[in-house]
């Protein structure tokens, strides 16, 4: 669970899921280490509630509650709370048919410190909301003929029926957030028992960052210059399946194991010196590089210093483009040698060194005689990893981030402020202490 | 109110013409990198085209439309961005059907990857993301900026700003002037086909509009959209340029994206008809302001477009949220801003959640300047308070200021931009017409 992004839709598992719908209200319960936070449970009570059926619901973000009037402050407030690892309770307008919901979320914080799932509350204040705007605005507001126009109501602060509705909705919360704990521990016990990697010492990107990089449906990895040997500290799905490489094999390792025999050094120098330069550059080299079977493949890597809110370069992020098939027949991959095992740097064998893009032995090397002639998609493609991950880190900064302090975090004036922030600050994280 | 019309942005060339003609090729090129906007004629500028809207007017009938979340699951298709073929058009398929914040829209990818090459091409005064920023502490979380270079090697404001309307002056500074190097594309709307799509080379129409980079940004990916370029419109707003804005947000469909219009008074620049834009991964806190119903007597709708008003927020303003339609949208607030242009009130407009809430500020900062109201030592921090700064994002050009910035020193400041409550009732009545 170190490594917290898994691969595939992940459902929980049976035991938990009856244990879960023992409970008898509405809720959702949303995987943050999966792309675009997908729901992966939800209570008969929510079926009821909303008139989704589980198969239409699980794999999806709950966005879908939303429509055409649906406040997009409210929908903001629940933003910031998932950007600020802590709970929210709005009154927001949701459909199929549509309800006024009093929502409450809530993160479940994971052993690492960082959130992994979020629990959504819901229940249906209609009536209290109703009942609110009818005494609110009576018979002289002559602007709204719609009787189900009622978006203000939700906007201009607590109602009082609502207010209760979230007391009962955070011990809700409590409970289930308990139980969800209880499986976690238990998983990793299980993993632990099975012999599976001990992983807890893996580095552990925040969950507001991870949730950016997982929409990034391309290949690349972070490395963080600030720890020995230059790590990857974060590879893409994408990453993983150009390359073959499982996540465990790369996730804490110097990204040289995929340069082998073939791999000319000449070009890995370049990148080298960009990198060490001061202040460092972006560099794009094309090198040989071998998959995880031994299988050669041209590699277009544009590599970028990161840099964080305080302006301190963090990580380096590497985006690969497969260009076998744009190279020319005389250097086509296909014809080189595959690697063996014993050519490829091992994960054991490899000797940690300081300069980061050290290539240890290599036989003799190959170059492009033509550069890879990138297509415009491929460029767009490759530098707007490189601007997607910029956005996502310059939010990141020396204390707390560019995100409130727990005390601040609430709107002003909303049932917000009563809200305790469950979700634990985040402070002690590497990415957010440096700079 | 009469619903307008507006009408569509011609496109003088097919993007299918384009598509299909080998003369053009499938690289991003700019033919003539070093040659000015105003000699465009002729030059190839990579193009990203917005699904054209037929029936794209102001609706009296409830449609779940283009515009928001359709609260139906099955429109949630999960298409891949990332698949390696490239169509043998040379352009991105469509991603318009997907939601973007399951991945990234293309005018996101192709904004981004376009503003990191002129990076690599070292076209900026500096770079932003080395400019330390921190929130300021505090509920609202206005967001700070230490820029030392940004006053210095910027531009100069080179007319007189307290005329909201001025004509178009060639001889200053304008957007013709500036390289086609610092183009990032052409956003034209598309034809009928009612798809996304990305040209990496096409030819340009009469006056297209273009997306410039900023050299001095403030933040990362600070653009600057310029409504046909060579018509050499003027800093004043219209329905249907604002409609353009609007779609430009939301096709970038990025919450952290935002998109700012400073009229001439209230800290425009350049007297030459452009939006300004970039990315912040965190809320402005105008964002986090709450809102009131605005007060009785005007209406808290037009048509779809509701409108309230700030509340407990250091400058006073309306927020626009807009129904099923961005045309509408564009009417209700283009219209307000034609009666400011028309009373000469300075004014911002800030548009957050990809088109679908506008922020309108009148803006009394220079006034309180000339008159000597602002303090010295808000007046020694050099702010001037333009759309961006009211929203939350503040530029501190000194040290000292920056260290020491906190929430109530940016309430302060930015109260002396707000009207008083009688002055706001006023503007109010006048931008609404009630």
């Amino acid at each position: 669970m170190a490594a917290p992004v898994r691969q595939g839709r992940v459902s929980l598992d049976v035991s938990l899921e009856k244990q879960l719908s023992s409970y008898n209200f509405a809720f959702t319960i949303a995987d943050c280490g999966q792309r675009d936070m997908p729901i992966v449970y939800c209570s008969p009570q929510f079926e009821d509630l909303t008139g989704y059926k589980p198969d239409e619901v699980l794999g999806k973000n709950c966005r879908f509650l939303q429509g055409p009037e649906t406040s997009r402050q409210q929908v903001m407030e629940i933003r910031d709370a998932i950007r600020e690892d802590r709970s929210c309770e709005v009154c927001i307008l949701n459909y199929r048919e549509k309800f006024w919901n009093q929502f409450y979320l809530a993160p479940v914080v994971g052993r690492e410190g960082t959130v992994q799932y979020y629990m959504g509350i819901q229940t249906d204040v209609t009536e209290i909301v109703h009942t609110a705007r009818v005494s609110v605005d009576g018979a002289i507001d002559e602007y709204l003929p719609d009787a189900q126009d009622l978006e203000h109501a939700g906007n201009s602060g607590p109602l009082d029926g609502c207010s209760e509705v979230t007391l009962t909705e955070q011990q809700k919360a409590l409970d289930l957030r308990g139980a969800l704990l209880q499986w976690s521990a238990s998983l990793q016990g299980e993993k632990r028992s099975r012999g599976g990697p001990e992983d807890v010492t893996l580095p552990c990107l925040p969950t507001s960052l991870l949730v950016p990089l997982l929409k990034v449906q391309q290949s690349f990895v972070l490395a963080d210059p600030s720890l020995p040997d230059m790590p990857i500290v974060h590879a893409s799905d994408c990453f993983l399946a150009m390359t073959g490489y499982p996540r465990e094999q790369v996730v804490g390792r110097n990204c040289r194991f995929l340069q082998g025999p073939m791999t000319d050094l000449a070009e890995v120098a370049r990148m080298r010196e960009a990198l060490h330069a001061d202040p460092p550059r972006p560099v794009t080299v094309t090198l040989l590089n071998y998959k995880y079977d031994g299988t050669p493949f041209w590699n277009s890597l544009h590599v970028a210093p990161i840099r964080n809110a305080s302006g301190t370069v963090v990580f380096f992020v590497g985006v690969q483009l497969d260009v076998t098939a744009e190279t020319p027949a005389t250097a086509a991959a296909s014809q080189l040698p595959r690697a063996s095992s014993d050519q490829l740097p091992s994960i054991d064998g490899i000797q940690p060194t300081n300069s980061g893009l050290d290539l240890g032995e290599a036989g003799k090397s190959i170059s492009l005689p033509v550069a890879a002639d990138l297509s415009a998609r491929a460029r767009i493609n490759q530098r707007s990893v490189v601007g997607t991950v910029r956005m996502a880190c310059r939010s990141l900064c020396a204390h707390a981030s560019l995100r409130r302090s727990l005390e601040d975090q609430h709107q002003p004036g909303t049932p917000c402020a009563n809200t305790p922030a469950s979700g634990r600050s985040t402070a002690s994280d590497g990415y957010f202490s440096r700079g | 109110m009469a619903p307008m019309y507006v009408s569509r942005v011609p496109s003088v060339y097919s993007l299918q013409q384009l598509e299909e003609d080998s003369l053009f090729p499938r690289k991003g090129v700019l033919s003539a990198p070093e040659k000015p906007v105003s000699e465009l004629a002729g030059s190839l500028l990579p193009k990203l085209s917005f699904a054209a809207r037929t029936g794209y007017k102001s609706k009296r009938v409830r449609s779940f439309g283009d515009l928001q979340r359709v609260p139906d699951i099955d429109d949630y298709s999960w298409p891949s961005v990332s698949s390696d073929e490239e169509s043998s058009e040379g352009t991105v398929p469509s991603l318009a059907a997907q939601p973007a914040e399951a991945g990234i829209s293309l005018l996101d990818m192709v904004l981004l990857a376009e503003w990191e090459d002129r990076a690599e091409q070292d076209l900026f005064r500096y770079d932003v993301t080395a400019c330390p920023t921190k929130l300021v502490p505090g509920p609202y979380g206005f967001v700070a900026q230490f820029n030392e270079g940004r006053g210095s090697k910027k531009r100069p404001t080179e007319f007189r700003i307290d005329q909201v309307c001025q004509p178009f002056d060639d001889k200053k500074f304008n957007f013709t002037k500036a390289l086609q190097k610092e183009v990032l594309f052409q956003f034209e709307e598309g034809l009928s086909s009612g798809k996304q799509a990305y040209a990496a080379s096409a030819l340009v129409p009469a006056s297209p509009n273009l997306v410039f980079i900023n050299v001095s940004p403030i933040e990362y990916g600070h653009v600057l959209l310029v409504p046909r370029v060579l018509d050499k419109i003027s800093q004043v707003v219209d329905p249907r340029t604002l409609l353009l804005a609007l779609e430009f947000c939301h096709e970038a469909d990025n919450p952290y994206f935002r998109l700012c219009y400073n009229s001439l008074g209230a800290y425009a620049t350049v007297n030459h008809l452009h939006f300004q834009a970039y990315y912040l991964s965190a809320p402005f806190a105008v964002e986090r302001a709450p809102t009131a119903e605005v007060m009785m007597g005007l209406k808290r709708r037009r048509g779809e477009v509701r409108i309230s008003q700030l509340a407990e927020y250091p400058v006073r303003g309306l927020v626009f949220e807009a129904g099923s339609s961005l045309a509408e949208m564009a009417d209700v607030v283009g219209e307000a801003c034609q009666r400011l242009q028309k009373a000469n009130i300075p004014h911002n407009l800030f548009v957050v959640d990809c088109g679908q809430r506008v922020f309108l500020f009148p803006n009394a900062f220079a006034e309180a300047k000339a008159n000597n109201l602002v303090p010295e030592d808000l007046l020694d921090s050099q702010v001037d308070p333009a759309g961006f700064e009211i929203s939350g994002h503040l530029i501190l050009k000194r040290q000292q200021d920056y260290d020491n910035i906190t929430q109530d020193w940016v309430w302060r400041l930015l109260s002396y931009a707000s009207l008083s409550a009688e002055g706001f009732a006023d503007f109010a009545k006048l931008a609404l017409d009630c």
